[in-house]
């Protein structure tokens, strides 16, 4: 168990085998290099990459497929090795997001998204230049109607519940 | 940091195998080629600066209220 003094949660307990690892940190926080994911069934499909080299650092994040199933990625052959993801297999991508004064203009950055490797529990931020996504998309217009059609969860999080992801 | 001046069509190297040519000089334009290994990556550094300031920003304005205040306001508002 790897103990840590989370900067919203207070302590958590973190399982070795949940930890993510960064080799190459996040852009502009090369020492972020482990991470692990907190869940809380109420802020689904929201949650939160809580920092374990960097307590302090906390990031909240959404499946790049729920805000936009069309999402392209292009991965190249060296984030491929960082993530050692074998050919034919899929990442996991997770789109972090910031949260400004009106929640309602709440926005997901497409250019740099999160890329996880399930298996290997390995992680790398990708800057998806290619793609012409910018860094901040508001949440709202990216989901469009769907909004409106309750696929997004509304609810409370109450945060002395947050859980260690189990996945 | 080391200065090089360099004439159109001419080219530096990095190392072995990364090489840089100018190509077109215009005004306050430069365009510049580039031959690198496929694994490299090579970004434009505003486009870097942002991510990086996004990340900032992410990191210091998430905290659970603010995602509670999103899942709350977040999809039902009905339009007028």
């Amino acid at each position: 168990m790897i103990r840590i003094e989370s900067r919203h949660f207070g302590t958590l307990e973190v399982e070795e085998g949940k930890i993510l690892r960064f080799p190459r940190g996040l852009v502009g926080f090369a020492d972020a290099t482990s991470f692990c994911l907190l869940s809380h069934l109420e802020a689904a499909p929201y949650q939160w990459l809580q920092g374990v080299t960097r307590p302090d650092l906390a990031f909240i994040v959404v499946p790049m497929a729920f805000i936009d199933p069309a999402y392209q990625l292009d991965l190249g052959e060296t984030e491929r090795q960082i993530l050692r993801l074998n050919p034919g297999e899929q990442p996991l991508v997770l789109g972090i997001v910031t949260i400004p004064e009106d929640p309602l203009d709440a926005m997901v950055n497409k250019l740099a998204p999160l890329v996880l490797n399930e298996n290997t529990r390995l992680g790398h931020q990708v800057i998806n230049e290619s793609s012409g996504y910018r860094t901040r998309h508001v949440i709202r217009e990216e989901l469009g109607p769907r909004a409106r059609e309750g696929e997004n969860h509304v609810g409370a999080y109450p945060q002395e519940k947050a859980v260690i992801d189990a996945r | 940091m080391l200065v090089l001046t360099r004439k159109k069509k001419q080219s530096l190297m990095l190392g072995d195998d990364i090489e840089i040519q100018v190509l077109e000089v215009n005004g306050e334009q430069v365009r510049l080629g580039i031959q690198a290994p496929a694994a490299l990556r090579i970004l434009r550094r505003e486009l870097y600066a942002d991510v990086q300031e996004k990340n900032l920003e992410a990191a210091i304005k998430s905290s659970p209220q603010a995602l509670t205040a999103h899942l709350r306001k977040h999809p039902e508002e009905p339009k007028a």
